[in-house]
């Protein structure tokens, strides 16, 4: 069974940490994306999750979104998510009515305006 | 051939002995009518030629006859001339003696003359007398005496100088200026004294003129003078000298080779001397002529003896074919002694032995009904020898086949129907042609295994027929024997090889698997061919054909060992490359087996295959009939392949195929080429539409003959359509992508838009997180995912059995759940002590009404 590419690149531009997440965010790779939100370091005070290159996101990556959020915010770190209105990902956080509470934009920029 | 125990009947020896005597037989009957009828030829000849010769002695008589008979004419004619002239002349000395004539009184010899020869009575040409001057003084005619000297003529001299008679050659009468003969006598004086020559001339006439010659058969009647001239032809010359000369010598006879007087040639020349006038008579006449009657009879006689050599053929033609016929009939019954030892020695079955021996008896004995029955087996069976079916019907209708079977178990006997109660009436009802009843029991070791039965209107069988039945009884006795032995072996080898070959093959929504085995040859061995299938809970198929070289229990044990270890390793690897490969470890130094392995996942369609050594499976788009050799994928058998030659290759299966996979002897025979048969089966396959393995061993053997090996054959239809998912997987997150990737597969095939697939997929997914989240958190489980289309909405169950544990934070479980919710069309979670079962609906759209992700909040 083929597992499909899952990936995540972090990169930190000032006080910004943008983790850009390539593939599947299931039960399998949100953890991953837990630790690597968590792992912002000292002086980010924001930290973007792009998701554009997402292609399946369930679950369990939602509730690693809000955990990472709640942690996040306990260290004064905020977190917005990046989903396209035209994909699949955008109407989990829709369903979910996850759209406010963890702040999804559109696109990149939004999220770094 | 003598050494061979007295019992043993089968084999090769006996079926050769068999047709040695048969062929022996035929020989001395042929060679004995060969040499009756070169016999008959031969003397038929001789006589012929004996006849033709004599014949020929006939012709050559009457042709000797025919000859005599001319020359006897031509005598007879000679003597005649000479008998007229010897008249002529003793008139002319009469005439000569008369007064006037002695006294040369001139004057009175012309009146004498005159009324001595009155219009040339006796001398046509005239009467004259010619002194010894040659002057004609006195004459016959009126014209009185012709002038000139008549002393050149030789007539005149002759008679002159010898003093008597002399008949002269044919001369030109001086007076007429016609052709004349002159027939002259010396007159004499008072004293004795010649005085001269007394001439009575005669007219020549041809022969054609004179009708009355012609009447006597003297048309060609020819007189030849001194002078060689042709009296009765106007005194031509005879043409061919030499036969003139060759006549003047001979004086008379007959000559057959001539040329004729004539020189025109193929004439028969018969001839005569007349002595008086010095002439030769002769007839001359063509040989055909004179042959002609001798010629007839010969015709008639070879027409006699030509029409007596046909009949005698004809008669002998007749002979040798009724001959041929009671021979025929004679050798009838010892050739189907030999058919019968040669039909026992294939017969396999009990109903074979007894249709050969049917058949045997048939034919020995013509106008019997036979009838033959194995007790033992209850195999009864009945046919008539004569070929009528209403005996048959007869015998049948009154049940009385069991009476006629247990009657001849006792021994050798001969019984009349009208003395046995239980089949009088077949007397009477078969029009009494069934008279009587010949029974023989067909005896194993002593034991009575069966009968044989002649009804028939013989009341005895003669010493003869009693051992040709023996004979064929002993013959069945022993073929039985081997067919039970040989039943006994077939079933225990067909009962083997069905305890080696899955009983089931598990099949599932959408695919259909079929497998069939056809043992090859006399089928008493085991085979080493099989076929086999797993479906693993992934709802992955795997499927195996497979052929063990050699044959019997060796063969058999290492086909059993190869199923079992395709099984374990089936289960434990999808990739068919990597089944083989592990199977590859099981294989022994002097082992060789071929393969062919699949792996199929009806969701995706994916086919990967490998190929050892084994003839290319054959994979049919029902949609487009594009046939597709799988043949991309080939290695050595195993038992020469090394690990790293093991290769697989992948197509994707069309949405509605068939697949072959099939051993050898399936499509190779003997001298022809095994791709032709590849491409048969293909275009077997391509016809059918209802595929069933059997039948398709059936179309290709009706195509190129039957098999002479084993065939293991397993056919998969596949219908995506058709197909539900259904898949069990750990209950791991390691596994959900690939079970995500082939749910996308499954439901592409379906009617649902993008948007309802993704929806689908992510419900499906959080239904799976349930379970692992909740019930397997710390075991390992499984989770079964099943997905059915009914009534245009798919109904989608997920289940676990692990139990449930309520530790997480409700909000994360809610989300989930929420998903699953909005995303189908209804969501139910049960749970019970045993699991929990979530039960999803989503009713299907088609793809172009959807719309595409419009957001819903």
């Amino acid at each position: 069974m083929t597992v499909s590419p899952f990936e995540l690149r972090s990169s930190r531009t000032d006080d910004t940490l943008v983790i850009e997440v390539v593939g599947e965010v299931d039960m399998a790779t949100a953890p991953e994306l837990s630790t690597a939100i968590s792992s912002a370091q000292e002086g980010v005070r924001r930290v973007i999750v792009n998701l554009t290159e997402v292609s399946f996101l369930d679950s369990s990556a939602l509730n690693a979104l809000v955990h990472s959020q709640r942690e996040l915010a306990a260290r004064e770190i905020g977190l917005r998510v990046v989903s396209p209105t035209d994909r699949l990902v955008r109407r989990v956080f829709e369903i979910t009515q996850l759209t406010g509470p963890l702040r999804v934009v559109d696109s990149l920029d939004d999220a770094l305006a | 051939m003598g050494t061979a125990p007295a019992g043993r009947i089968a084999g090769v020896a006996d079926w050769d002995r068999a047709g040695l005597t048969e062929g022996l037989l035929g020989r001395a009957a042929g060679s004995f009518r060969r040499w009756m009828i070169a016999g008959t030829a031969v003397a038929v000849v001789l006589l012929g030629g004996i006849s033709i010769a004599l014949a020929w002695r006939q012709y050559d008589d009457a042709k000797g006859r025919a000859l005599t008979d001319l020359e006897a004419r031509v005598v007879a004619v000679a003597a005649v001339v000479d008998t007229s002239f010897a008249g002529q002349i003793s008139t002319l000395e009469a005439i000569a003696a008369a007064p006037s004539v002695v006294g040369e009184q001139t004057h009175r010899m012309d009146a004498y003359f005159a009324r001595a020869n009155p219009h040339g009575a006796l001398f046509s040409g005239g009467l004259g007398w010619i002194d010894r001057s040659g002057r004609a003084l006195a004459t016959s005619s009126p014209g009185g005496p012709a002038p000139g000297s008549l002393t050149g003529r030789v007539y005149f001299q002759r008679v002159l100088t010898t003093g008597k008679p002399y008949v002269s050659a044919g001369i030109i009468g001086r007076r007429l200026k016609l052709p004349i003969i002159a027939v002259a006598v010396p007159t004499r004086d008072a004293r004795g004294r010649v005085s001269g020559v007394l001439v009575g001339s005669v007219l020549l006439k041809t022969v054609a003129e004179s009708k009355q010659a012609l009447d006597l058969g003297y048309g060609d009647l020819q007189i030849i003078d001194r002078n060689g001239n042709l009296l009765l032809s106007g005194l031509s010359p005879v043409a061919d000298r030499t036969l003139l000369t060759r006549i003047r010598r001979q004086g008379s006879g007959v000559l057959a080779d001539t040329l004729g007087l004539d020189g025109g040639g193929g004439d028969v020349v018969a001839f005569a001397t007349s002595t008086v006038p010095g002439w030769v008579t002769a007839i001359d006449r063509p040989r055909s002529t004179v042959f002609a009657a001798a010629q007839r009879a010969l015709a008639l006689e070879l027409a006699s003896v030509g029409a007596g050599i046909v009949l005698v053929f004809m008669i002998l033609g007749f002979i040798v074919r009724r001959s041929r016929r009671e021979s025929d009939a004679q050798n009838e019954r010892t050739r189907s002694w030999g058919r019968l030892t040669q039909a026992l020695t294939v017969a396999a079955t009990p109903p074979e032995v007894a249709e050969a021996l049917l058949s045997a008896l048939a034919s020995a004995f013509r106008d019997a009904v036979a009838i033959v029955a194995f007790e033992s087996l209850d195999i009864l069976q009945v046919t008539t020898g004569s070929g009528t079916p209403q005996a048959r019907r007869i015998i049948e209708n009154n049940g009385a086949l069991d009476t006629i079977a247990r009657l001849g178990t006792g021994g050798p006997t001969s019984r009349l129907l009208e003395h046995e109660p239980a089949l009088a009436s077949l007397h009477a009802q078969s029009g009494r042609r069934f008279r009587a009843l010949h029974t023989l029991p067909i005896l194993d070791n002593g034991e009575p295994v069966g009968t044989i039965s002649l009804l028939g209107v013989a009341a005895r069988l003669g010493a003869s027929d009693w051992l040709l039945l023996g004979s064929f009884a002993n013959q069945a006795a022993h073929a039985l024997e081997r067919a039970l032995l040989f039943a006994h072996e077939h079933e225990l080898a067909v009962r083997l090889q069905r305890s080696l070959l899955p009983a089931r093959l598990p099949s599932t929504r959408g695919v259909g698997l079929a497998g069939h085995y056809l043992a090859g040859g006399d089928a008493v061995e085991v085979g080493g061919d099989w076929y086999d299938a797993v479906r693993r809970p992934d709802g992955i198929i795997q499927l195996c054909v497979g052929d063990v070289s050699g044959k019997g229990i060796g063969a058999a044990t290492v086909m059993g060992r190869q199923r079992n270890t395709f099984h374990v390793y089936a289960l434990d690897c999808v990739s068919p490359a990597e089944i083989v490969r592990r199977m590859l470890r099981h294989v022994d130094g002097d082992e060789m087996i071929t393969l062919a392995c699949i792996s199929l996942d009806p969701y995706t369609g994916e086919l990967d295959y490998a190929c050892a050594g084994h003839p290319p499976p054959l994979l049919l788009d029902r949609e487009s009939g594009e046939l597709i050799r799988l043949d991309r994928a080939s290695s050595p058998p195993l038992g020469v392949a090394d690990p790293a030659d093991i290769i697989e290759a992948r197509v994707q299966l069309p949405r509605r195929a068939a697949l072959a996979m099939y051993t050898d002897g399936l499509i190779e025979r003997r001298g022809e080429n095994i791709d032709q048969g590849i491409d048969l089966l293909g275009r077997v396959i391509a016809a059918e539409t209802n595929l069933t393995p059997d039948r398709v061993v059936t179309r290709v053997s009706e195509a190129i003959g039957a098999p002479s090996d084993d065939v293991a054959l397993m056919l998969v239809s596949f219908d995506a359509q058709r197909t539900g998912f259904e898949v069990e997987l750990p209950a791991h997150p390691e596994h959900l992508p690939g079970v995500r990737r082939r749910l996308r597969g499954w439901l592409s095939r379906r009617a649902l838009d993008e948007q309802q697939i993704d929806d689908t997929i992510l419900a499906v997914s959080e239904a799976c997180n349930n379970a692992i989240e909740h019930a397997y958190r710390e075991t390992e489980g499984a989770i079964s995912v099943s997905i059915r289309e009914e009534a245009e909405t798919l109904r989608i169950v997920v289940e676990d059995h692990g139990s449930w544990r309520e530790e997480r934070p409700s909000d994360e479980r809610g989300r989930g759940i929420m998903l699953m919710r909005n995303l189908t069309d209804s969501a139910e979670i049960e749970s019970t002590p045993h699991g929990t079962r979530v039960t999803l609906a989503q009713r299907l759209r088609p793809p172009q009404a959807a719309a595409r992700y419009a957001p819903t909040a």
